[in-house]
């Protein structure tokens, strides 16, 4: 078996052959080894491998944009197609859109979840988790006060939910929070 | 080396068994994890790297799972060329992850249907492989095992873009499904070509299983997903399924076409091969490859017994160069490796001498 080389396209002898296909023509298998362009045009949907960085470079622009925890600039992206971390996705996500789109006919994953994203999140969206009594869920005061007294009450109040809710999040107690945000909203309703 | 024990049993996978196992070796899996909050492989440190092992490590080794259980952690730079090549050969690390320098490693479990590389080109890259066609079978174990491993480590994923991956070509699942299909009557019918063209069209990517390229020694030939966003593991194990079942249809037609119609012809062809491989005294492992193939494809059409198939199997893996290494325990060079070979080779069918159905109709 010889070595694998540098090949030249087999149809337009110009550019780097970047799609390898084998064809079997009277028994006998053929490799083909064309360009991007000839491939498409032979009806051979980029079978695997095709270069990353060839398709990254042909639909994306150059940018200097660069990645806070890794320092990859979409540039280097450009040219090695390969990401430098997950918080790449985020950083790049505008200029990732096109290619993932072309890659996967999709952008928005469907399928498995890990359970502990799933709780986080359900946590954060659960709309009737039972709130303990200690954060009880403010009915509308059958008011004593008159509706000055009571705003200011209610303006006292929610800065002090306010700072629970902040240290509940930092905390990481998700079902305490998402109570106390129902109660904010409630309570600022009645302003 | 303590990969050597490897070399005393047969991996699970090659046994012969599962469903449509005449046509098709094996099913496999593979889906690709990385950790949150560190750079991937290509872009870390090798303190990360390690960092990123030692706490794969610990996880699956305090893991209660019966699936890890007794598995063999091995570490990429302590091993020399041919244990690397031989992993390689068994379908145990990706030839990318036989390149690694200090801190790649791989888990393997006791009967080598799970392999955990770590610090591949993404931090995880998990395998599950089956015999015979049990894509479901094998998601199902995947699925379970990733779902121990969550339980500690914290994957990176976000609910756009699913599981991040190094490249974008593995993002959201990050699987790869693939079955790996012995397809001989639709090579020598000149049919194959029509049905490649297809199955790529359907968005499958094919390749041939040995050979550079996508060059098919041994009519064998892998069939995988493309895509991995935007489906749902099920669907993708599914699609797959569908388009593996209908080539499998095409190969039985053909072979029902080859039988009817050229029976004495299939024949010759499959004794010739017993021959050679009986015979041969000096024998390269492309040419063995393609003689496999013919006598599997004997086993097959009922030419040949078929307890011969789990041998066949067995020998597709142990004749390459660096199996065959490890068997001598010491480096060949080429020469001396195609002599081993045909030795080994010998040896094997020698053992099981009633070979065929064909030689008792002769004796009468
Ligand atoms: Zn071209
Ligand atoms: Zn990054």
């Amino acid at each position: 078996m010889e070595p694998e080389e540098k090949k030249l396209c087999a149809i337009c002898k110009k550019k780097e052959a970047v799609v390898h296909y084998a064809e079997i023509l009277d028994g006998v298998i053929k490799k083909l080894d064309l360009c991007e362009t000839c491939a498409i045009e032979k009806g051979i949907e980029t079978p695997t491998p095709f270069s990353m960085g060839d398709l990254v470079g042909a639909i994306t622009e150059r940018s200097e944009e660069t990645c806070e925890q890794c320092g990859m600039t979409f540039d280097d992206f450009r040219k090695v197609g390969r990401l430098g971390c997950d918080l790449c996705y985020e950083t790049f996500q505008e200029s990732l859109l096109s290619i993932i789109e072309q890659i996967h006919r999709s952008t928005q994953h469907k399928g498995k979840i890990p359970s502990r994203f799933h709780e986080e999140k359900k946590k954060f969206t659960a709309k009737k988790v039972k709130c303990p009594p200690e954060y009880p869920v403010q009915q509308t005061p059958a008011a004593p006060f008159s509706q000055e007294d009571s705003d200011a009450m209610k303006l006292k109040k929610i800065q002090s939910l306010e700072q629970d809710l902040k240290s509940a999040i930092s905390a990481e107690e998700f079902e305490k929070a998402a109570c106390l945000r129902d109660e904010l909203k409630k309570l600022k309703g009645t302003l | 080396m303590k990969i050597q024990v490897l070399l005393k049993k047969t991996s699970e996978w090659l046994n012969g068994t599962g469903p449509e196992s005449d046509l098709v070796l094996s099913s496999r899996i593979r889906i690709a994890r990385n950790i949150k909050g560190f750079r991937f492989p290509g872009k870390a440190t090798s303190e990360d790297k390690k960092k990123i092992l030692s706490i794969v490590e610990s996880v699956v080794s305090s893991s209660k799972s019966s699936m890890l259980k007794g598995s063999l952690f091995v570490h990429i730079h302590e091993l020399d060329d041919v244990d690397r090549q031989f992993l390689v050969e068994r379908h145990l690390i990706s030839p990318e992850l036989s390149n690694a320098s200090t801190g790649s490693g791989v888990i393997i479990s006791n009967k080598e249907t799970i392999s955990i590389m770590i610090n591949e080109e993404d931090h995880l890259r998990i395998q599950v492989l089956h015999s015979g066609l049990q894509l479901k079978e094998v998601w199902k174990t995947i699925d379970e095992l990733d779902t121990e491993l969550e339980k500690t480590l914290d994957f990176a994923f976000s609910s756009k873009f699913g599981y991040l991956t190094a490249c974008p070509t593995n993002l959201g699942t990050g699987i790869r499904a693939s079955a790996m299909l012995h397809l001989p009557a639709l090579v020598y019918s000149k049919q194959i070509n029509k049905v490649l063209h297809a199955t790529v069209k359907l968005g499958l990517a094919v390749r041939g299983l040995y050979g550079e390229g996508s060059e098919a020694l041994g009519n064998l030939f892998q069939i995988s997903n493309q895509a991995s966003l935007g489906m749902n593991e099920t669907e993708i194990i599914e699609t797959l399924s569908k388009v593996v079942r209908q080539i499998i249809m095409y190969e039985k037609n053909q072979r029902r076409y080859l039988i009817n119609n050229n029976l004495k012809e299939v024949e010759d062809r499959v004794w010739r091969a017993y021959g050679s491989l009986t015979t041969a005294r000096i024998i390269t492992s492309k040419e063995t490859i393609g003689l496999l193939s013919t006598l599997r494809m004997g086993v097959d059409l009922g030419i040949l017994e078929s307890h011969l198939r789990k041998l066949v199997n067995e020998l597709l893996i142990l004749t390459q160069p660096a199996n065959l290494q490890k068997n001598f325990d010491r480096k060949l060079n080429p020469t001396e490796r195609d002599i081993e070979r045909a030795n080994l080779i010998r040896q094997k069918l020698v053992r099981n001498s009633k070979a065929g159905k064909e030689s008792k109709e002769d004796e009468k």
